[in-house]
């Protein structure tokens, strides 16, 4: 068992090797041509403007606050999913201590927990990464109005209104013209 | 004296075999992605192009390396070993074949045989995060930073589905060794998690996407708006220890997503096969799932960071803690007692 932590020491070892190695290799044999440009941070061709450790958005800090909170409360439930199986079969350390029903109970009762500060959460709105606010109704741009073409059932109408028009001006108009 | 050769061995055998398949799986993204976009892809170094990843290895090694110079040099020049060193241990507990002799030694196919591996393992792979945030950090370049703060939120997030669908088969094996865990899902193939817990199966399959930055949830790099994320202030060695630290998770992931849910090493219906055999059926079932990788990457387009966060706070986090609580329910009902 310790052993077995050995092997795990020999495995990390030969790992740090390796990438020390790997990185001690490529500084003999990489070329050196230090430039003040070249140690410029890389904004796409543009010169640097200013620095980047600025304030960032405190959602970050909430998001690992949380997934702290939750990591280490699954932490929690390891030992327990490892016994439930034994206690339930009456077997292992726990035998005949009649403390079965209980870590089971207890046990839901953790994670019902855990689901109720998902809940809590959720209602806080920490977990909505857009923040909501009473965004303006979009209006279409006004200098350029649109052209809005009337439908068929409309021009279909107006045909009609001309050709009703037509039949009520039409023999007027050629008696004028007679 | 002998049993320390034959862990000398296998620490030799499965780092030649894990970087390997690193440096192998570059080769493949590149050739996969020829194949689905009706390319040819890399075919000029050696045959099918397979010495490609030597020439590039060639290259890293032969060019320069900035370190900005605003940049924090200390742990500057740490992040990338933070990145890679945790993604290589985790393999360490990882089974790849059951009981074994060799050269005389009674032994088994993995570095180490820990009570507690399936806790390591999330232990040691919730590490991988430090190198990414570190690194987007001390580059002190604005894409860097937003890159490492978008992959640590997303990785922080995506961690409960995968730890909890850890605990809900922890739960139902009785137990938190690998090789118990697959244990208990060998003889048929419906015996598999993947068939035994299908809810759990598919929110680890997607956290593991999530937890390796891939697509569709590559926000770390997410190359068309960060230039490279994280990294990209890097160059040289420092650049490929980040690249081969990349792989190396997915490989990791893809091992662990066999040893949870698709019966690790076993062979169905073949309870003691040979070791050879094993180590044949763990490597199929674990280049399914970094197929996968590359399938989905080519394939679907990225989600959006709100899509991203909600999916995984307000979909997949309470499922997974439903999904426990079911299969808790369950276990305590006796449905698991065989």
């Amino acid at each position: 068992m310790y052993f077995d932590y050995l092997n795990v020491l020999v495995f990390a070892g030969v790992g740090l090797v390796f990438t020390f190695a790997n990185l001690i290799l490529a500084s003999i044999i990489r070329p050196k041509r230090k430039s003040d440009v070249g140690l410029e941070t890389y904004e796409c061709g543009e010169e640097t403007i200013g620095d980047a450790w600025i304030k960032f958005d405190i959602r970050y800090y909430t998001v690992a606050l949380v997934y702290v909170i939750f990591a280490v409360e699954i932490a929690f439930l390891f030992p327990w999913a490892l016994v439930l199986k034994e206690v339930i079969a009456g077997t292992g350390a726990a035998a005949g201590s009649g403390i079965g029903a209980f870590i089971i109970v207890e046990g839901f009762l953790f994670i019902a927990i855990l689901l109720l500060g998902l809940a809590y959460v959720w209602a806080k709105g920490d977990l909505d990464w857009v923040l909501h606010w009473d965004a303006p109704e979009y209006q279409p741009p006004t200098k350029h109005p649109r052209v809005t073409l009337p439908s068929i059932a409309e021009l279909e109408a107006e045909d009609e209104a001309d050709a009703e028009a037509d039949g009520e001006d039409g023999p007027d108009g050629d008696e004028e013209a007679a | 004296m002998e049993d320390f050769l034959v862990i000398l061995l296998k620490v030799a055998a499965i780092y030649g075999g894990v970087i390997g398949t690193a440096a192998l799986y570059t080769l493949a993204e590149r050739k996969v992605a020829a194949w689905i976009q009706y390319r040819i892809g890399p075919n000029r170094v050696g045959p099918w192009g397979l010495l490609q990843p030597l020439a590039d290895g060639v290259k890293f090694i032969f060019k320069e390396e900035l370190v900005p110079a605003g940049a924090n040099k200390l742990l500057f020049r740490l992040a990338p070993m933070m990145s890679a060193v945790p993604a290589m241990l985790t393999i360490a507990v990882v089974p790849f074949a059951g009981d074994m002799t060799l050269f005389g030694v009674d032994t088994f196919g993995a570095i180490a045989k820990i009570d507690m591996s399936a806790f390591y393992v999330v232990a040691i792979g919730g590490l991988g995060v430090y190198g990414i945030i570190l690194g987007g950090w001390s580059s002190n370049s604005k894409y860097s930073l937003m890159g490492g703060l978008r992959a640590s939120a997303q990785m922080v997030s995506y961690e409960l589905s995968l730890l909890l669908g850890i605990l809900s088969i922890v739960v139902v094996s009785g137990s938190a060794d690998l090789y118990d865990i697959v244990d208990a899902q060998s003889g048929a193939i419906w015996r598999w998690n993947a068939f035994q817990q299908p809810l759990a199966f598919g929110l680890f399959v997607i956290a593991t996407f999530a937890e390796t930055n891939r697509h569709p949830f590559d926000f770390a790099e997410c190359e068309p708006e960060l230039v490279a994320g994280f990294h990209t202030e890097y160059s040289s060695m420092k650049f490929a220890l980040f690249f081969l630290g990349e792989y190396c998770a997915m490989i990791v992931m893809a091992s662990l997503t066999t040893t949870f849910f698709l019966g690790g090493f076993e062979v169905p219906f073949w309870a003691d096969a040979p070791w050879v055999i094993q180590l044949a059926a763990f490597g199929a079932k674990t280049a399914f799932f970094l197929f996968l990788f590359l399938w989905v990457r080519w394939t679907l387009p990225r989600f959006r960071f709100d899509q991203l966060m909600s999916l995984g706070w307000k979909v997949m986090l309470p499922l997974s803690l439903l999904n426990v609580f079911l299969y808790g329910a369950l276990t305590s009902f006796g449905a698991f007692g065989d």
